[in-house]
């Protein structure tokens, strides 16, 4: 758990449980620990066939183990990682959000946040190296990141020609990395259609990963492509936030902004997965969205109100506080990941008409609902660009991504079961007070950091493209 | 928690929307001098004070009864782009799309709503709408007539009008709280404590030119045709699948016990007779969405209202609906011309907009149903004569029409 300001009480891993660092990716055998013992299995997110073998399906479910029981201060009756044993459980995608940057247009408005989620500077500006995903790294942190392609036109001009988004969680990149190059390359070229170089995913004169240890692997890895995600242990080894090579800042290859994680995802479905209520006359009813946030519920310093102005956040937890209220349980539902629910593709126009639909490329899933990657725009062999498509009822010039991630809707796929009762005493744990008034998005103290990104980008953006 | 909406907005704890309802489209002349347009607009205000009064003045001396008489003051996006007023405009006010120039068309991509197919202008895309609400049919429609008095003695003493009335329609509130297709209508609306949060434009952390908006709200309004005799074709069982509630009680329809089929919630009304609007079945005017059930998912009232979230983030799609019904006479087919005058009120339009464009929303669907598998006719069972989007400014304090200070951000007028 890296971020959103808030006090987290995340513990170690088990000792126990299988880690990455003791395990030969040649010859292991993954023991289920005992603890744990589930009659579910996530396969590979979206159900790729990255995933070529018992054991990294099981490293897999491992890591998503590991991640919940970091969380145990949040685990809740009404939340199991078995999924399978929920009863009379259903696979719903309700749960879901806009794609778009919330935070800078509940500080600014949305123009503001347009131009900065879109940031992006000029090739060959001297800071390009550092800022040329300054957008995406900043702002793209609603559980879907994107990078737009821009290409030279035949008066030479650069302009934008696609845009590729992904949802693809990091924590399942840095497995392969660590544990299986062959699969990790086999998923580069099932995105970007050709075999990647060893050192563009493990760092400057690495050859053959298959000789470096696993924590080698996953440091150059990390380093390279994926960044340290807010990982404290990565951060002290030296791994930079944010990836400081090329290729996943190029090809989108999966999220990397810290709060995109399956740490965090998995924290705001537990966050949620309680009973919050208030009385109203002698009945128990649902609280709201700000009344969850509103109070610190496991210890946390402060309440983590500022949530509540998010897409992600209000969405997740209160889907899953929906449930708990009436006694369901819930889970995620196999496999788990973060999908492309829907895309509303009617509200774009090329020359007056439906977009082609050979523009319209999802992939990274096993049909829809399972997408975890969309490309929107010309391909590189077509003469047309970006901007000759229009967006909305005004038909409105096609800027970059973030107009097209206004319409996109992200979100997990849940297993939701029957309901049961739930005890006076399990609404009186999670008791909110009822508000006056709605929390005041623009007094969230992220927008004091936006206003710094704000300056920094009237700075800069002569250069930007 | 104390609000700045205008008069009009019936969404606080008690009140109701009074019976009758108006609504009248300005639109800018040739050229137009924001400066005229603000005197005009100036004496359209003095002209509907007087009326709220009981005054009017071609009958001085002769004083009525206003009969409770409201008017709301919205600017549409054409206010502002023609008086050069664009930094001004709020960025999320939006235009419907137009009719297409022989009629017919969608009113907005991805949404199944169209335009009549006679329709090739639309009245409600206008520089300035007045909403009138009062407790007689003559309240609300002699205001109408006499802001084209103000705007004909404004014509006749500086020679022309930058202000032309170029639309207005009326309708009636139903006492028995359903709409033309006979069932009951805004029933899971939202619960008074709620909708301030949804209508409200929220404060923001900056000052920008469109500041003024802050406290004040958005307009939608749809003037939409019912194709009564396509929805009259269906079997009542087809009828209560689109809407998702009983016809007769209100009642939302969940799965049935044995897995198949739909039932009424079970113990929904309370009682032999009753109905949602009873206060003892009040817990069943919001339906949960089905689990169990795409088609019931697919219908109406949980595309329109999908329970996300609570009514202050924009992604609940929730809104304040007070609409009227209209019967506009007969058709040449013999057939009535009635439906209703939507509105409601927002805090962006972008809450109306999602609804009608994206895909598990009302998106790609005329009212509701799988929208591969529509049946007979209910694909055009609602046509648009008229839909548009205004800003509201929050209510004056000193009097004057609420957002006249947008005047004063032109250069021009300083």
């Amino acid at each position: 758990m890296a971020h959103r300001n808030i006090y987290h009480v995340k513990q170690k891993a088990s000792d126990s449980l299988v880690t990455f660092d003791n395990l030969s990716f040649e010859n292991f055998t993954v023991p289920l620990s005992a603890d744990r013992n589930l009659a579910s299995t996530y396969q590979a997110p979206g159900k790729t066939s990255d995933l070529n073998s018992p054991d990294l399906v099981q490293l897999w479910n491992n890591k998503i183990a590991d991640e919940y029981d970091a969380l145990s201060p949040y685990h809740s009756r009404f939340f199991t990682l078995d999924y399978a044993q929920i009863d009379q459980g259903n696979d719903f995608d309700t749960v879901r959000w806009a794609a778009d940057p919330a935070e800078p247009n509940f500080c600014f408005d949305e123009k503001t946040a347009q131009e900065l989620s879109d940031w992006k500077l000029r090739i060959g500006h001297p800071l390009h190296s550092a800022l040329s995903v300054k957008g995406r790294r900043e702002t793209h942190n609603e559980y879907c990141e994107y990078r737009i392609v821009f290409s030279k036109d035949s008066q030479g001009n650069l302009r934008p020609k696609r845009v590729i988004f992904t949802t693809e969680l990091r924590e399942y990149w840095m497995l392969l990395a660590t544990h299986s190059p062959e699969r990790l390359a086999f998923a580069f070229e099932d995105i970007t259609g050709r075999a990647p170089h060893w050192h563009e995913l493990y760092g400057p004169g690495v050859t053959d990963p298959n000789q470096l240890s696993h924590e080698d692997r996953l440091l150059g890895f990390a380093t390279w492509v994926s960044g340290g995600g807010g990982d404290s242990d990565l951060m002290d080894s030296g791994v930079p936030a944010q990836p400081i090579g090329r290729v996943n800042n190029l090809n989108a290859l999966f999220m990397t902004h810290r709060i995109n994680g399956l740490d965090d995802l998995l924290y705001i479905v537990l966050y949620g997965a309680h009973p919050y209520a208030k009385r109203e006359n002698s009945a128990w009813i649902p609280a709201t969205k700000d009344e969850i946030f509103s109070k610190s519920h496991f210890g946390e310093t402060d309440p983590p109100i500022q949530l509540a102005c998010r897409h992600a956040d209000p969405a997740a937890a209160l889907g899953a506080a929906g449930q708990a209220f009436s006694g369901r349980q819930i889970g995620f539902a196999d496999p788990l990941g973060m999908y492309i629910l829907s895309f509303a593709k009617n509200d774009f126009l090329f020359d007056g008409a439906a977009i082609p639909k050979e523009w319209i490329r999802f992939s990274r899933g096993e049909g829809e609902g399972l997408y975890q990657r969309l490309e929107f725009g010309p391909g590189d062999e077509d003469d047309h660009f970006l901007d000759e498509i229009t967006v909305g009822d005004e038909e409105a010039p096609l800027k970059g991504g973030f107009q097209i991630a206004q319409r996109i809707e992200v979100g997990p796929r849940l297993r939701i079961g029957s309901s049961s009762t739930v005890t006076d005493a399990e609404y009186e744990a999670f008791e909110v007070q009822e508000l006056d008034q709605p929390y005041n998005c623009a007094q969230a103290s992220v927008c004091r950091n936006l206003a710094r990104l704000r300056d920094e980008y009237e700075q800069y953006r002569f250069s930007e493209v | 928690m104390t609000d700045q909406i205008q008069e009009g907005v019936y969404f606080r704890p008690g009140e109701r929307p009074p019976d009758h309802f108006a609504i009248a489209f300005l639109t800018l002349s040739n050229a137009p001098d924001p400066i005229r347009v603000r005197g005009l607009l100036d004496d359209i205000w003095n002209t509907i004070e007087r009326l709220k009064s009981g005054d009017v003045a071609d009958l001085p001396g002769q004083p009525f009864d206003p009969k409770n008489l409201s008017a709301f003051l919205g600017f549409g996006s054409s206010f502002f782009r023609r008086l050069a007023l664009d930094s001004a405009m709020p960025p999320e006010l939006k235009r419907f799309r137009p009719p297409k120039p022989d009629g017919g068309g969608s009113v907005s991509l991805g949404s199944g709503l169209n335009y009549g197919p006679d329709v090739m202008r639309n009245p409600a895309d206008a520089a300035i709408s007045l909403q009138f609400t009062g407790d007689s049919a003559l309240s609300v429609r002699r205001a109408v007539v006499e802001v084209w008095k103000t705007i004909e003695n404004y014509s006749a003493s500086h020679g022309s009008s930058p202000l032309i009335l170029s639309g207005s329609y009326t309708g009636f509130g139903r006492e028995d709280k359903r709409s033309w297709i006979d069932f009951f209508d805004g029933t899971s609306n939202m619960r008074s404590d709620q909708r301030l949060a949804a209508i409200q434009i929220k404060e923001r952390s900056i000052q920008l030119p469109d500041k003024w908006k802050e406290g004040g709200t958005f307009l939608c309004f749809m003037r939409i045709r019912v194709a009564l005799k396509s929805w009259k074709s269906l079997s009542r069982a087809d009828q209560e699948i689109l809407v998702g509630r009983d016809k007769l009680t209100g009642c939302p329809l969940v799965v049935a016990d044995d897995g198949t089929g739909s039932t009424p919630i079970p113990g929904c009304p309370f009682s032999s007779g009753g109905n949602v609007e009873d206060g003892e079945n009040e817990q069943f005017r919001f339906a949960s969405r089905p689990a169990g059930s795409q088609e019931l998912r697919n219908s109406h009232i949980h595309r329109a209202n999908q329970g996300r979230s609570t009514s202050s983030d924009p992604e609940s799609r929730l809104v304040f609906r007070q609409g009227y019904e209209f019967l506009d006479g007969i058709d040449e087919d013999g057939n009535p011309v009635l439906g209703l005058n939507f509105v409601s009120f927002q805090d962006t339009p972008e809450r109306i907009l999602g609804m009608l464009k994206l895909p598990g929303w009302l998106g790609n669907v005329n009212f509701g149903g799988d929208e591969a598998n529509q049946p007979p006719g209910m694909d055009e069972l609602l046509t648009v004569f008229a839909a548009g989007f205004f800003v509201s400014a929050p209510v004056s304090q000193d009097g004057k029409f609420p957002g006249r200070e947008i005047f004063s951000i032109s250069d021009s007028l300083t």
